[in-house]
Order: C-alpha cells, then sequence, then structure tokens
C-alpha cells in the first residue's frame, strides 16, 4: 500500500521495527512441557543464523557492551538502565490490563509517576526502594497468557532467539509505543536522533548482564546452540510468569522435576 | 581438607542444628533434613573456595582436590544416567562406566579451566525448602564484580544419610535439564552415546590442552 503511507515514515517503521526485535532479541518462549522435546522445527536455518549471530556480537556487540559495562561510572549505568525502563512504562501498563492484571497496572502508573517525578525523568527508581518493582511485560508475554503456545523456536537473523509468537509480540509493542509515534509525527528535529539512541541504548543495556553468563555457557557447554536455546526459553518462562529467578517454583515445575538415582 | 577436627567439629555443629530445630516445635519433620542439606552445601562450598580456588596449590594439585571433593559430594553416576535419558538403559555396564569417567573429567576441566575467575567469589546461603526427597539450597553467588547470581543446589539423602549433590540450578535454569538437551541433541546428530562420547573426549583434550573447546563448532 505505497499510496497510504509516506515512503519516508514507512522506512522509518521498518528500521525501527528492526529495532523492536533487537530490543526483544535475547528473550523469547516459554513452556517446558516435556524436558526431551526440542520444538525446533527450522534447526539447520535457526543454526545458521545463531552462528551468524554469535560471530556478530563477538565482534561488535559485545567488545561495545564490554566498554560500556567496564569504561562508564556504574551510577551512569544504572541511571541510563532505570531511563530506559521508565520510557517502557506505556508497553507495561498496557499489557498489565490487557492481561487483566489491575494491581500490577496500578503498580506500573505509580512506578511511572514516582520515578518520573522524584526519581528525576526516571534516572533514578525511587518507586523500587519502597517495594515497587518493575513489572516487565510486552505483548509476546499478553499473547502467552491468552493461551498462544510459545512454539517453536526462531532464530532470526541480528533479532535473535524468538518464536512466532513474540515476534508478533514484538510489532505489536513498537506499534504501541507513544513515543515511537511521537518520535515520528514530531517537526523537531532531535526527535529521530534521540529514538536511535534510545535504540541503541536499549540493546547495549540488554546485553550488559549477559556478558558473562553467555560466555560461562559457551565455555561449559558441548552444545551452545542448544544451551542458549533451552537457557531462553527458561527465562522467558519466568517472564510469562511473572516470576523471579530465585521465586522457588512448585513442585514438580520448573528445576522441580523428579529425579531418581539411576542403577548404573 | 580431610581434617578431622574440622570434620567432627562440622559434624557436631550440625548436629547441634538438628537438635535444636527438632526441639524449635516447627512442626516441620523436615527442617532437620533442611538443616543439614544447608550445612552439606556451606561445607562444599567453604572447601572448595578454601582449599581449591584461593589454596596455594599447582594446578594438578587443584584439580585432584576438586576431584575428590566433586566424586564424594556429587551422584555423579545417578547424574551421567539422568543425563543420557533413554540410551543409557541400553548401555553395557563397560560403556556406561567409561561414560561416567568422561562426564567426570569433562566436568571437573570446565570448572579447573577458569578458577582464577572465582577467586574472590562471595557467596550467601538464603534459605532452603524440601520436597519429599530433595532439599533445594537457596544462594546467592556474587562474582568479583558485578551482580550476585541465585544459584539453587539440589541435594538428595542416601542410603544411611549420605548426602549427595545431585544438580545446580542457575537463575532458574537446571543444569541437569540443560545438559540432557545438549547432550540429547549432540546423541542425535553424531550417532548415539558413541558420538556424544567423541564429542566429549575432544571436549576434555582440548580443556586438558588449555584450548578453548571446539566441539561445540561441529555440526
Amino acid at each position: 500500500m505505497p499510496g497510504i503511507i509516506p515512503s519516508s515514515i514507512r522506512s522509518v517503521l521498518r528500521r525501527t521495527a528492526l529495532c523492536a526485535f533487537c530490543a526483544l532479541s535475547l528473550a523469547a518462549t516459554p513452556a517446558l512441557a516435556d524436558v526431551d522435546e526440542a520444538n525446533d522445527p527450522a534447526e539447520p536455518f535457526n543454526r545458521a543464523m545463531f552462528d551468524f549471530n554469535m560471530a556478530l556480537d563477538r565482534a561488535l556487540l559485545a567488545p561495545v557492551s564490554r566498554g560500556y559495562r567496564d569504561y562508564t561510572p556504574d551510577p551512569l549505568q544504572t541511571g541510563i538502565h532505570n531511563a530506559l525502563v521508565n520510557l517502557r512504562s506505556p508497553i507495561d501498563l498496557l499489557n498489565t490490563l490487557l492481561q487483566g492484571d489491575f494491581a500490577r497496572a496500578g503498580i506500573v502508573i505509580k512506578r511511572f509517576v514516582v520515578n518520573s517525578t522524584a526519581g528525576i525523568g526516571g534516572l533514578i527508581d525511587v518507586a523500587a526502594e519502597t517495594g515497587d518493582e518493575r513489572q516487565k511485560e510486552d505483548f509476546g508475554q499478553t499473547l502467552a497468557v491468552w493461551g498462544v503456545d510459545g512454539n517453536p523456536y526462531v532464530v532470526w537473523p541480528l533479532l535473535g532467539p524468538s518464536n512466532p509468537r513474540d515476534s508478533i509480540g514484538a510489532v505489536a509493542d513498537l506499534v504501541s509505543d507513544p513515543l515511537f509515534w511521537l518520535g515520528m509525527n514530531s517537526d523537531w528535529d532531535a526527535a529521530e536522533p534521540l529514538m536511535w539512541t534510545r535504540f541503541g541504548m536499549t540493546v547495549i543495556d540488554n546485553r550488559v548482564p549477559l556478558l558473562d553468563p553467555l560466555e560461562e555457557l559457551e565455555r561449559t557447554s558441548v552444545d551452545f546452540y542448544v544451551a542458549v536455546r533451552d537457557f531462553v526459553r527458561q527465562q522467558r518462562m519466568l517472564e510469562i510468569m511473572n516470576r523471579k529467578s530465585s521465586d522457588r517454583p512448585s513442585e514438580g515445575e520448573g528445576y522441580r522435576f523428579s529425579f531418581s538415582p539411576q542403577q548404573s | 581438607m580431610f581434617n578431622p577436627i574440622h570434620r567432627a567439629a562440622n559434624a557436631a555443629r550440625g548436629l547441634f542444628c538438628a537438635v535444636v530445630l527438632l526441639f524449635a516445635a516447627t512442626g516441620n519433620a523436615l527442617a532437620a533434613d533442611t538443616a543439614n542439606a544447608t550445612r552439606f552445601i556451606t561445607d562444599l562450598v567453604d572447601r572448595a573456595v578454601n582449599d581449591v580456588i584461593g589454596a596455594d596449590l599447582s594446578n594438578a594439585e587443584k584439580e585432584e582436590s576438586f576431584r575428590r571433593m566433586f566424586v564424594e559430594a556429587a551422584d555423579i553416576p545417578g547424574i551421567a544416567g539422568f543425563v543420557i535419558g533413554r540410551e543409557w538403559r541400553t548401555a553395557s555396564p563397560e560403556k556406561k562406566a567409561a561414560f561416567i569417567d568422561l562426564f567426570e573429567d569433562v566436568s571437573i576441566l570446565t570448572w579447573i579451566s577458569h578458577l582464577d575467575e572465582y577467586r574472590g567469589i562471595k557467596i550467601e546461603v538464603t534459605g532452603a525448602y524440601a520436597d519429599k526427597n530433595d532439599v533445594f539450597v537457596e544462594s546467592r553467588v556474587g562474582p568479583k564484580d558485578g551482580q550476585p547470581v541465585a544459584i539453587v543446589w539440589r541435594v538428595q539423602e542416601r542410603d544411611g544419610g549420605v548426602l549427595k549433590l545431585i544438580d545446580v540450578v542457575i537463575e532458574a535454569n537446571s543444569m541437569l535439564i540443560n545438559t540432557r538437551k545438549q547432550y540429547a541433541s549432540v546423541m542425535k546428530r553424531d550417532g548415539g552415546l558413541d558420538g556424544l562420547m567423541a564429542s566429549l573426549s575432544k571436549m576434555r583434550d582440548d580443556l586438558r590442552a588449555g584450548k578453548k573447546p571446539t566441539a561445540q563448532a561441529q555440526q
């Protein structure tokens, strides 16, 4: 429909669609349905994409993220992280509402108000100090709550591990972000550079906490691709269930599967 | 490392803990088990930190110390059977024994080859809870710099009250499951248990030679 959307907007849309995917790139998929179920019919393609992404990561994203982590002051990193999280509040809010979780929607609103004011434009997470922690939500999680399955596994070039549900979710997150429309419709010259800065910082901010764990996983695994696939799915499951990694799963769930010693 | 006085003192402390917990009228029959498992893990980590990581030993001596500790604390044959899955039942006793040796070597070498990174590591046990058969000891492990990681140690009691470590859960990720999935994939690709063992042998050689493992590169 070339006539409906002006081409300049279309190109921004296309590029920004890429951003949203990237921002999500290191999260995906739930459901540890069966321990031995790979749910990865496109594995040869996915492996090729995984290798490509890792090569790019090693050449560019990881060194940049490491530099950022090691050579910028910690308070600055924390401030940037908090500000990025604060800017995502509309998406968190929309999705808590779509999930019918009004209690958590209230927390999102409270956090946004408190952190944007007392927290100096979101730089300080004042709300977390009083117990209102971030409610990280996205449309992929909403779809999961609505019963959409997170299989099969897909690895997109540049964008990383995902699945059909979360890929659709990422597009929905992009178009439901008021800042995206604000940036596109603004006459202000700085709007687009700011949008790109936010995108770049989001990618780096997401990569930093994974620098050590991913390196460790690569070093200790005999099949890095499968190790990452499993890791990513587990993390995504925690997000969907609104759990922290330190929360206790119920019996028979998560890492509390049954294990009885084998006779050898 | 196996100082008898140290061990006796630990045992006494464990007994004391158990007795205290029994009389604490918590109404929880598993409380004593939880306390024992917690002590088992605390002791294990203390030994790893003081007798291996921070000890003034050669690399070979460290490997030996760690191996003794690992073999004593973990149910390696049980873990080996679990990570192989279905093929384990049909494998010959010789093959099982060979795999257990290989698995033990690779586990130890991957850990020992980056020992320096664990220097100054801090661990804090934050809680524990029990199922019918298992105790999950919860901890936060902090690297020199950076955020602490949530690690859960899964412990099972065996005949005679012997405790065995069977799983390490990192950020809610069971290493037992993760390893089983990796092995399933390698076995499917490289022709069953023999193929997996070939990959692991190569990994072991690379680790011994101080090279980065390359087993994962082949597809």
